[in-house]
């Protein structure tokens, strides 16, 4: 069904507003227009009318500035005569379209789709509608790229690749997988990686296999270890024992040498315990009780000679505590006697100062009065008493006199004042000089005045004659004041004087009674005196003079018979002294001994008593020596019997006779005693060894079963035993150790988890890269097998009709266009059957290869329904003139089955077009015109 | 009697590691390889906390034959908790630790009862001299048993509460392996009160009661089929009546969210949203964390941009910063763009250029069953590689119109650019 433009209106496009074309007719339109008349602007109206006004590339320059909506309308007819008009305002989502028909109105791009039959934008503005760019680029890409978009073109691809797509999709495909194994792939490392998982989780499931087993190895090792424990520990016990058995090897050895000497000595049947040594003991005992008596006896001797030889004075020595008690008392004895001299003396000089105070005292005064005379601290007072008591009768008439006199001498004085006042007046000499001195003045002042008034100086002579007026005055009114006070003051003396008359008579009589007084206490003093036995006159200070002298007097009289006692004394002791002296000397039928003599005396008996006593203490003590020697003697005697009692004993006791056999036979005993002891020490030894009583009784078994040579030997073998049981238990112990920790890593081993999830992880990645892959191979086997079968069944046809418009283009000087099936290489036959590639091929020629193969599928496309207007922009601009005329009545042929709309701006073609179709030429549409021209669309 | 509870547990798949993940960050890695073992820690936590009389532990105890040594290890020390505590331990095995799978020769602490394969026995749960309960129990043989396991059970006896013990398919379970299958009227057959199974790994209660049919689930999701929350049942008897209730104990958990990205003006609104929706599945502690799948689809202007090479890489770098920042942490697991087939496929198949050609070829393909035998040599060498066959997909078994699908997506993608 061919479709065709009838009426174009652009009412928003480019540089058009509101602008209707002249109507198109069927088959071919010449538009003319030169430079921008429009003409690029009508075509890419016209593509977007159907297609929709694109925002992008060239297309969008054509879209309104301000912001308005492209739009417009075009009116179609197919060939039945059916119209259509389809209507397009706005762009993208946007765009409004109506689609009226005969069917209707419809809208949106579907409607617009099934109006042009289902040709995409793409291959409608590579194939149907095309200027000299989309020619001419092609030339100036490479062959690859030129193919490509000749393919694009027929495969319906617009801009994109099928061979990069395909390229494209093998290597997304290769970098996946590759059947090849030396290709690396994605696919091939998640494979690697997933191979090294699975050898490491085929290692990881042994795991429970490898913990059982090593649970029993390790019980194995255990036991082994328990049992060679128990094995070593025997060893070590037998070991044990052979040491004992070494260590007490000396001590049995030595143990068997003591039994056999035991066993050849004779035996011994008895013996006292320590026989040896008692005997001993004694013997040496006996040998000193012998000395000791030989040396008592000779002291004995030499004891009673020394008493013999002493006599001492029997009488002397009687006498002898009396004889002492006098010596002790010499010394006192002389004493008394020096004192007696001495006291003699002073008793002489004491009466001779007693004779002179008696004699002081007074003719009366002898040692019997003044030791009689009373003399006491009260009478002392007494006198004392007295005295005060006249001094003060005699003070109190002294002091009677003079008030008396005072007295006197005031009435005189009163009696003066009184006088005098009646005489002259009261006045003193200060009243007199005042009363006088205002007098004087007030003279002096009037005489001034009367000088001044005669010198001329009246005005100063006036004022000192009434200053001397003034005081003239004033000493008359004090005149009269005082003559009031004179009068007043005689009074006042005459009362005075009588005061002083009457004091003088008080006075007087108070002076009698004092002296009166005085007298009483005389006569009561002389009184005392009498009483006291001393003389009438004597005042009470000589009294207290006496008293003092008595009391001295007496004082010597008692010094005086102190001392005569005390003499007397000393006489009495030192006749005693001389009396006990003589009574000795007679005892001793010795001469009496005088006073003098004593000293002397006492001294020759006392040195005599001396020797005597000395002598009978010698004697004395001989005699003590020698009983007490004879005691020690017989003790010592009785010692020496019983020694010898005692060897007798021991003798018996051991059954021999004399001490020489007594000897040997201790010797012997003691022999053996000291092997039975060092048997038994031995044996105590060995116990020790032995650790027990009832391991000795083994221990002996064995050292009796065995020799030194074969303990060592033995020693020596559990040594190693031990040895090597130590270094298995060692080994089996690491062994265990080690089990033990690989066991415990075991049971703690995550690697089997973390394994999993890897291997989880990378199965899911190899999923998704497989998915990916499988989708990419399919995708281009489709491909493929679509491109094989779009070229067996659209190619052929295409390419036989390229040739066929090649050949009218080129007017026969190329006849065919072919291309492999395979192969993405076409070329192009000429007149000599030669075949060339297409890049030999000049620019015009290329670009009329290539119209002829659009010209070719815009035929194949018709076959298949779709029959839509061909726009051609200016294409011939590289035609030689005569291919041009080719081309022009390729037009033609086209025209005859599609509407074509050849745009230009050249007028030779218009021409040309003219002159080849002659009056089959269409009217050219001049775009210049304007819209005059062309009717306005319904 | 007083009321009492027990609590229920299976597939515990002890040791075995996170599937479907591509990329993980090295910090992850140690929680990701202990979810398994702490969601277990966390079962008998719960045992001991809710003072349960006993666990039972229904089948797939350990993930494959080949029994890991640590899953062996701590299986038996967290049992021994238990049996400190005097809870008693009844475990059957499943299709994937049958009986006679290796494994060393575990002690099993006191109170663990370990049912046989040879037959169905019965273990006594007294408590205070009264029987608490009856538990029937039968362990699989091996690691296909495709026989009906529950025929050989024996019918209660009156009294007691009884249960049973197994891991089975019920009603013949297309998504899992139809190993000792059954149907609920087996179940009922044998008049327990409680049939605790194993096997599928959703938990849900199939039948309330007369018999309780439960099946635990798996206590920790390993992929992303696993999503969801999973734990174990913690069942209140009173008397015959039971009360199974869920508990959640896995402490990472999958999820897969698809995104609109339907009007959003720009990456930033998109980015947004996204970390949006991370923190809403940003779960609370004691949970670990969680793995997200991310989907955008729905168009929009950001499609184009999401279409530039590195900016998904870029997005889930960001995501993937921002899911680790906290804990618990969310691990965008991958993010894709499924923009579909939006293309007017009809529309193009009758164009005249080579994509409609394509389209044409493309459509006869999708008549075929299976992939051509030309495209399976094509893919052989990779399918076929010994090491890809271990975990790769069998050719034949590849989604065919899937992939078609894609492969349609690709080639337009590039031939076309993108749907306009």
């Amino acid at each position: 069904m061919s479709l065709w433009i009838s009426r174009v209106k652009v009412l928003r496009f480019g540089a058009f507003q509101d602008r209707s074309l002249p109507d198109f007719q069927p088959g071919l339109n010449l538009l003319y227009g030169p430079n921008e008349s429009g003409k690029t602007t009508l075509m890419m109206f016209l593509r977007g009318m159907f297609f929709g006004f694109e925002g992008r590339g060239r297309a969008s320059a054509f879209i309104p500035l301000d912001g308005a909506e492209a739009g417009g309308s075009l009116a179609l007819r197919d060939g039945q005569g059916q119209e259509w008009l389809l209507e397009r305002w706005g762009r993208g989502r946007k765009a409004r379209i109506t689609v009226s028909g005969p069917a209707g109105v419809m809208s949106g791009e579907g409607a617009c789709q099934n109006l042009i039959q289902q040709v995409n934008r793409s291959v409608y503005e590579n194939v149907f509608a095309f200027g000299l760019d989309e020619l001419a680029s092609l030339e100036s890409l490479n062959q690859q790229g030129v193919k490509e978009l000749l393919y694009s073109a027929s495969l319906g691809l617009g801009q994109v690749s099928l061979a990069a797509v395909e390229k494209e999709l093998k290597e997304e495909s290769k970098k996946l997988f590759h059947p090849d194994r030396r290709a690396k792939s994605e696919i091939r490392l998640i494979l690697a990686e997933l191979d090294k998982v699975r050898q490491e989780l085929h290692r990881l499931e042994q795991q429970p296999q490898e913990y059982q087993e090593l649970r029993q190895e390790l019980d194995r090792v255990l036991q082994d270890i328990a049992d060679l424990e128990g094995q070593s520990r025997q060893i070590e016990g037998e070991l044990l024992w052979l040491k004992k058995l070494s260590q007490a090897w000396p001590v049995w050895e030595s143990w068997h040498l003591t039994r056999a000497e035991l066993d050849a000595l004779p035996p011994v049947e008895g013996f006292p315990e320590d026989g040896l040594g008692r005997w001993e003991n004694l013997k040496s005992q006996s040998d000193r009780v012998e000395e000791q008596l030989g040396e008592l006896r000779a002291e004995l001797a030499q004891a009673e000679a020394g008493a013999g030889a002493q006599t001492p004075d029997q009488g002397l020595l009687e006498v002898g505590s009396a004889l002492m008690s006098l010596w002790e008392e010499r010394v006192l004895w002389e004493e008394r006697r020096s004192q007696q001299e001495r006291l003699e003396k002073e008793v002489a000089a004491r009466q001779a100062r007693l004779t002179e105070a008696l004699a002081q005292l007074g003719l009366g005064w002898g040692e019997d009065r003044l030791a009689d005379f009373h003399l006491s601290l009260s009478r002392r007072y007494e006198v004392q008493n007295w005295r005060q008591r006249g001094e003060e009768a005699r003070q109190r008439c002294r002091q009677g006199e003079e008030a008396r006199e005072d007295c006197r001498r005031t009435l005189e004085e009163k009696e003066g004042a009184c006088e005098r006042a009646r005489i002259s007046g009261s006045a003193s000499e200060g009243g007199w000089a005042f009363r006088w001195g205002f007098w004087i003045l007030g003279a002096l002042l009037a005489l001034a005045g009367l000088g001044g008034y005669l010198g001329g100086y009246k005005q100063l002579a006036g004022i000192l004659g009434m200053g001397g007026g003034m005081a003239l005055l004033a000493a008359l009114a004090i005149l009269l004041y005082l003559s009031t006070v004179r009068r007043q003051r005689q009074q006042d003396l005459e009362e005075e004087r009588q005061r002083a008359v009457t004091a003088l008579d008080q006075a007087q009589a108070a002076l009698e009674v004092s002296r009166a007084r005085l007298a009483q206490l005389q006569e009561e003093w002389g009184a005392w005196l009498k009483e006291a036995g001393l003389p009438p006159e004597l005042p009470p200070e000589a009294v207290l003079d006496l008293f003092s002298g008595v009391e001295k007097a007496q004082e010597l009289l008692q010094q005086y018979r102190e001392g005569q006692r005390v003499c007397q004394d000393l006489e009495e002791e030192l006749a005693d002294f001389g009396r006990r002296l003589g009574e000795i000397l007679r005892r001793l039928a010795r001469p009496p001994a005088s006073r003098e003599e004593v000293n002397a005396t006492l001294i020759r008996l006392k040195q005599e008593l001396g020797e005597a006593r000395q002598a009978q203490e010698e004697k004395q003590r001989w005699l003590e020596k020698a009983a007490s020697l004879k005691n020690d003697l017989a003790k010592w005697q009785g010692v020496g019997d019983r020694l010898r009692e005692e060897r007798q004993n021991l003798l018996a006791a051991a059954g021999v006779e004399g001490e020489e056999a007594f000897r040997q036979r201790a010797e012997l005993y003691q022999r053996r005693q000291e092997l039975g002891q060092r048997g038994r020490e031995l044996t105590v030894q060995l116990g020790l060894v032995a650790g027990g009583e009832g391991e000795l009784t083994r221990l002996k078994e064995d050292l009796a079963q065995t020799t030194r040579g074969d303990l060592q030997t033995q020693l020596g073998q559990a040594q190693a035993s031990l040895g090597e049981l130590a270094g298995q238990l060692a080994r089996l112990r690491e062994e265990k150790g080690k089990l033990a920790d690989r066991r415990q890593k075991l049971e703690r081993a995550e690697e089997l988890s973390q394994a999993l999830l890897r291997e989880q992880t990378l199965a899911t990645r190899l999923r998704e890269a497989a998915r990916r892959w499988t989708v990419g191979t399919l995708a281009g086997y489709f491909l493929e097998q679509g491109r094989r079968r779009f070229e067996a069944e659209y190619q052929p046809q295409v390419f036989q009709q390229a040739g066929h418009y090649f050949a009218l283009l080129t007017k026969g000087a190329y006849l065919k266009v072919m291309t492999h099936l395979e192969g993405e290489k076409f070329f192009v036959v000429n007149r000599q059957g030669q075949h060339t590639p297409v890049e030999r091929l000049s620019r015009g020629t290329v670009e009329q290869l290539y119209l002829a193969l659009r010209f070719a599928l815009i035929q194949a496309y018709s076959q298949s329904g779709r029959n839509l207007p061909l726009i051609l922009d200016d294409i011939l601009v590289n035609f030689d003139p005569q291919r041009a005329r080719q081309a022009v009545r390729l037009f033609q042929e086209m025209s005859r089955s599609h509407q074509v709309l050849l745009f230009t701006c050249h007028p030779h073609l218009v021409n040309l077009v003219k002159d080849v179709l002659g009056p089959e030429a269409p009217d050219p549409i001049d775009l210049e015109a304007g819209e005059d021209q062309g009717a306005p669309l319904t | 009697m007083t009321r009492w509870r027990f609590v229920h547990a299976a597939d515990l798949h002890l040791d075995s590691p996170f599937v479907g993940l591509a990329d993980y960050h090295p910090e992850l890695a140690q929680e990701l390889v202990e979810a398994t073992f702490a969601s277990f820690r966390g079962l008998i936590d719960l045992c001991l906390q809710s003072e349960a009389a006993f666990l039972l532990l229904a089948g797939d105890l350990f993930d494959g034959p080949q029994r890991s040594l640590k899953a062996q290890l701590r299986l038996r020390e967290q049992l021994a908790r238990l049996a400190d505590a005097g809870i008693e331990t009844f475990i059957v095995h499943g299709n994937h630790d049958y009986l006679g799978s290796t494994g060393i020769n575990l002690e099993w602490p006191n109170g663990v009862t370990v049912f046989p394969a040879s037959g169905v026995e019965m273990a006594e749960v007294r408590r205070g001299g009264e029987t608490l309960a009856r538990i029937y129990g039968l362990s699989h043989a091996g690691p296909s048993e495709t026989a009906n396991l529950t025929e050989r059970f024996p019918v209660a006896e009156h009294g007691p509460f009884s249960l049973g013990l197994l891991h089975a398919n019920l009603d013949r379970n297309p998504e899992h392996e139809n190993y000792a299958p059954c149907s609920l009227a087996d179940l009922a057959r044998v008049s327990y009160d409680y049939w605790a199974l194993g096997h599928i790994h959703r938990p849900s209660v199939r039948r309330p009661s007369q018999p309780a049919v439960v099946y635990a689930g798996n206590p920790q999701g390993r992929h992303l089929k696993e999503s969801g929350l999973r734990g174990c049942y913690v069942v209140e008897v009173d008397g015959h009546a039971v009360s199974p209730q869920f508990h959640p104990l896995g402490v990472i958990r999958w999820e897969g969210m698809a995104v609109d990205i339907s009007g959003r003006e720009g990456m930033d609104q998109l980015l947004g949203q996204l970390a949006n929706l991370l923190e809403e599945q940003r779960p609370a502690p004691p949970a670990h964390g969680v793995i997200l799948r991310l989907s955008l689809k729905g168009r929009g202007p950001v499609h184009r941009e999401l279409k530039l090479p590195g900016t998904l890489e870029e997005v889930l770098e960001v995501l993937r910063e921002q899911g680790r920042g906290q804990s618990p942490w969310v691990w965008p697991e991958g993010l894709e763009a499924a923009t579909g087939l939006d293309w007017d496929l009809p529309a193009l198949r009758q164009g005249s250029d080579l994509v409609a050609t394509l389209l044409e070829q493309l459509h006869q393909a999708r008549q075929a069953q299976e992939m051509p035998r030309e495209m399976q040599e094509l893919l052989a060498p990779l399918y076929q590689h010994p090491s890809g066959r271990r975990y790769l997909t069998p050719l034949l078994d590849l989604p065919w119109q899937d992939l078609l699908d894609r492969v349609t997506e690709e080639l337009l993608g590039r031939l076309r650019g993108g749907p306009e």
